[in-house]
């Protein structure tokens, strides 16, 4: 649906601002209720969901025209979908579609964010979106003896991501989970150097081309390769695969799984076995492209009723609300290590707050992300844990920007790492 | 119409360049709200001049001093999730009270919390169910501001029965009057703390909001010392499974009830005996949509119920209550139980069956106003009208003569749902006193339904002063310049004169924004 298709839905706005906390219902603790960076750090309505839902409206009525400040506005957000969350506790609408839909006709229109450009320069040119050399993609796992899928054969790619390829000091982890993978006797390959994008960060800052051609690059690819299962390492590469591949009509016939959720599945086939204890007291961050952003895309061809001013759907529709991300998995694993201790921070699963990288904001905005990320340290250490935990390489990433600014001591791990001191 | 440069200048000197903005993407967030449809016809109204947010008292006194100087119309908000903050036919100053968000003290002996405008009820009972209190709240849900809910606006919540409403609850004040001085109502004003709102010390609560509410009309009220009252629950309430609804586990120490009535007279008669034997935590009306709302996921699966239930089965909650029961021990539960058994056999009221998930969802609804957003689900708007403040048998008389006799015809033309005479959402507080609100919902996308319900605001203005039962939209919502106490006014000494009157004293350039109050000439 391109933007004009949400032009009643945009009327059917109130202006509530649900979309700035969590769920009232899930509220605990006063200093930990907010759930939009966008509007915490900038504060004028339209750096909420809400506010971009009017101002989407009305650019489509010609009320108002591009702007450096409109288009700040626009991409001072990670595109983390918890307003998407709490809207929804009350509502039947979709700001976060609006909010990608108003990012990709900014694109239409030309209205490119500077920073951007590099990036999905580089992406064209050489297919990753760290603005580096695609020859250099593969490096991470030199020297690993791991099957290259552009020659030979095997049941399970492993996916590294744009990430976890070119950036060295998240190296460990990527090489960790293909080295679990190998230890429980998994017939696994990657791409190397033939890797590519899978265009989910490109679309999420409005380039919806970019997205369907690495949609059919990778499809194609793995076709090609025979492999049956997509195991990516990166939780953005997993929402690509998974929910932005099927929303876009080229469903990979592959399975994609996240590695955790491969690891969950090799531990409870006894491949691997969480002996060694770990003493250490964390609490977990869920990525947002692991969680609300994971959650299947729902299809729903349909009509909108006005059955005497009541708005229904034939067939009912359903929504997307968050609570079906991969959630449990990351806390099974932990809470089978032994000797570790896992406690909650106050905003998790589907209302997690975000590590602050997404939506071309870290690489735009970088002092915002690490800002955000700070916020998600500060809950983390208020929860007493001696380590946050996450799942993905920018979470992992931000954190470690983030503390590096800060001067927070927080251990950061990704669960992988934790896995591996555990075997 | 810009604003002049001098004054912006001044403007941006008080707050910085990051706190005010001229940007047109950001200000039409400030001009579009529910009900701009039926007052315009559009959801945008005019954009206003700038927006400004300032994070102190001494911020906001130096804003309203410059608005003074240079004859620019002002007007605060908190979350600006009413018409009355946002909507005006000509440009103004919003004043977006975000960055005023402190609890500054809360009181447990004396039972009172001192919070900054942008404090929702919501996070004042997350700090104080803990110390076993809570405050009033307002019908439209968790996230309204503490103050604009006691201090700006009418305040009608399901616990209304044991806080009386909204206008009962503020104590010391601090108050940024419309020309820019600062007064301290109550015991505050004497230096005394902030545990009184009528003395020693100034004792002006008619003045700053009157019976309905001001509405941000008479200036800014920066601190309010909000009235806490006894919580017999836990720190928080439990939620457990997954959104939208999530799952509400009913504390131990609460009782919650649906209930259905066999007649208007019966559902009357339960109410004002409730309110006298003063048993209940909470207690509103809603129709047997309204309650229903809380159960289910989304609009289609509500309007599927509803097509598949028989039309007997719902019409045992046409005449529909909700309460709550409270208690701080099991026998004075047993005795709060007994009164209720009693009184529905007094008045043949039967408990509904609502399985655990929907009461949940009632609890909570009653407990925090969770769930008064989903009014705006089943179509993206609504207005209530007619709405009244009366005895609570002449609001069910009000319900009743305006389903029949305004609703009925526009309800068959497609251009409007109510639920009839079912359909008012109302609350109960004081002596027997009610507080009633037609929900009349209708798609804001559809501009014929948007005409409609303008007229029939304009005819429901007229028709309950006519009736003698009342003034419609006393509180202000959608009241917009003067529309409904101008229909009253001929009934009722031309009070709005004398409204006018006071608001030109305490406002002598007339910039404290009042679309929705008295609109005084120069």
């Amino acid at each position: 649906m391109a933007l004009q298709d949400y032009e009643k839905e945009m009327l059917r706005d109130s202006r509530c601002s649900y979309c700035k906390v969590i769920p009232h219902v899930m509220m605990r603790d006063r200093r930990f209720v907010t759930i939009c960076p966008s509007i915490e750090k900038y504060n004028f309505h339209g750096w909420s969901a809400g506010g971009r839902v009017i101002a989407a409206l009305a650019l489509l009525k010609n009320r108002i025209s591009y702007t450096d400040n409109f288009l700040d506005m626009i991409y001072q957000c990670q595109m983390d979908g918890g307003c998407d969350v709490s809207c929804k506790t009350d509502r039947d609408q979709e700001p976060y579609q609006v909010m990608q839909e108003l990012r990709i006709k900014c694109v239409e229109d030309g209205q490119i964010i500077p920073a951007h450009i590099p990036m999905i320069e580089g992406l064209k040119k050489e297919d990753n979106m760290m603005q580096r050399a695609k020859a250099d993609r593969g490096k991470w796992a030199a020297g690993l003896d791991v099957k290259d899928l552009s020659k030979d054969k095997a049941e399970v790619i492993y996916h590294a991501g744009c990430s976890y390829s070119f950036d060295e000091e998240l190296w460990p982890v990527v090489q960790g989970g293909l080295a679990l993978l190998k230890k429980a006797g998994v017939n696994v390959g990657i791409m190397g150097g033939q890797e590519a994008c899978c265009g989910g960060r490109a679309y999420e800052l409005g380039y919806e081309g970019e997205l369907i051609k690495f949609a059919e690059h990778n499809t194609e690819m793995w076709k090609t390769a025979g492999v049956k299962t997509v195991v990516t390492a990166c939780s953005d590469c997993y929402a690509a695969f998974k929910v932005l591949y099927d929303k876009i009509g080229k469903k990979p016939e592959v399975e994609v799984l996240h590695i955790t959720e491969y690891i969950q599945r090799l531990i409870e086939q006894k491949k691997l076995k969480l002996s060694k204890k770990v003493p250490l007291k964390v609490t977990y961050h869920d990525p947002c492209h692991l969680g609300r952003l994971a959650e299947p895309w729902i299809h729903w061809n349909g009509q909108e009723i006005n059955f005497g001013q009541l708005i229904i759907h034939d067939p009912p529709k359903q929504y997307r609300k968050g609570a079906n991300g991969v959630y449990d998995v990351p806390r099974n694993i932990l809470r089978g290590i032994p000797g570790l201790e896992l406690v909650e921070m106050f905003r998790i699963k589907e209302y997690a707050w975000c590590c602050g990288s997404g939506g071309g904001v870290k690489e735009a905005y970088p002092d915002f992300a690490t800002w955000t990320g700070a916020e998600r340290l500060r809950e983390a250490r208020a929860t007493g844990a001696e380590a946050i935990v996450s799942a993905c390489p920018w979470c992992k990433r931000n954190f470690t920007d983030a503390a590096n600014e800060t001067g927070e001591k927080i251990k950061i791990y990704d669960i992988v790492e934790l896995v591996q001191q555990a075997i | 119409m810009s604003m002049p440069r001098e004054a912006y200048q001044e403007l941006t000197n008080i707050v910085g360049p990051e706190y005010i903005t001229e940007e047109p993407a950001v200000l039409d967030g400030y001009c579009f709200i529910w009900g701009n449809e039926v007052i315009f016809g559009d959801k945008f109204s005019t954009r206003p001049l700038a927006v400004i947010m300032p994070g102190s008292v001494e911020e906001v006194q130096a804003i309203v001093k410059v608005c003074n100087k240079h004859r620019i119309r002002y007007k605060a908000h908190a979350s600006g999730w009413e018409t009355v903050a946002l909507t005006a036919r000509e440009p103004f100053l919003p004043m977006d009270l975000r960055r005023m968000n402190r609890i500054l003290e809360i009181d447990e002996k004396n039972k009172y919390a001192v919070v900054e405008p942008y404090v929702s009820t919501r996070e004042l009972m997350i700090e104080t169910f803990s110390k076993g209190l809570r405050c009033h709240f307002a019908g439209c849900g968790p996230s309204a501001s503490a103050i604009a809910s006691s201090a700006g606006h009418f305040g009608s919540g399901a616990s209304n029965i044991s806080t009386d409403y909204g206008g009962r609850t503020p104590l010391g004040v601090e108050w940024v009057l419309p020309d820019g001085e600062i007064l301290r109502l109550g015991s505050l004003g004497t230096g005394a703390g902030w545990f009184s709102g009528d003395g020693p010390g100034p004792s002006l609560r008619g003045v700053m909001r009157g019976y309905g509410g001001a509405n941000g009309a008479m200036g800014v009220m920066t601190k309010v010392a909000i009235k806490l009252y006894p919580w017999y629950g836990p720190d928080w309430v439990e939620a457990k499974g997954s959104p939208p609804g999530y799952e509400i586990v009913v504390p131990k120490n609460f009782k919650t009830y649906t209930i259905g009535f066999p007649s208007r007279e019966s559902q009357g008669e339960f109410l004002n005996v409730l309110m006298e034997e003063a048993v209940a935590h909470a207690a509103q009306r809603g129709s047997a949509g309204f309650h229903f709302n809380m159960i289910y996921d989304s609009m289609d699966e509500l309007a599927m119920y509803m097509q598949s239930t028989p039309p007997e089965e719902l019409q045992k909650l046409w005449f529909c209550s909700s309460v709550v029961l409270d208690a701080s021990s099991s026998r004075e539960m047993h005795y709060r139980e007994k009164c209720l058994e009693k009184l529905l056999e007094k008045t043949g009221g039967y408990i509904y069956p609502f399985p655990d998930k929907g009461l949940g969802a009632v609890f909570h609804n009653c407990i925090t106003g969770q769930g008064g957003n989903r009014a705006f689900r089943a179509s993206g708007s609504f207005v209530i009208s007619p709405v009244g403040e009366e005895s609570w048998d002449t609001m069910q008389l009000m319900g009743k003569r305006a389903a029949e006799e305004l609703h009925a015809k526009y309800e068959q033309a497609g251009q409007i749902v109510t639920q009839g005479e079912g359909g008012p959402w109302g609350v109960c507080y004081g002596d027997t006193c009610g507080h009633l609100e037609q929900i009349v919902t209708f798609d804001p996308a559809d501009p014929n339904a948007c005409k409609a319900v303008g007229e029939l605001v304009e005819q429901c203005d007229k028709k309950v002063a006519e009736w003698r039962i009342g003034i419609n939209l006393l509180e202000g919502a959608l009241s917009f310049e003067e529309a409904s106490i101008n229909a009253a006014a001929p009934y009722c000494l031309d009070f709005p004169s004398l409204m006018r009157k006071i608001k030109k004293a305490f406002d002598p350039n007339l910039v404290a924004e009042s679309s929705f109050y008295v609109t005084p000439k120069e």
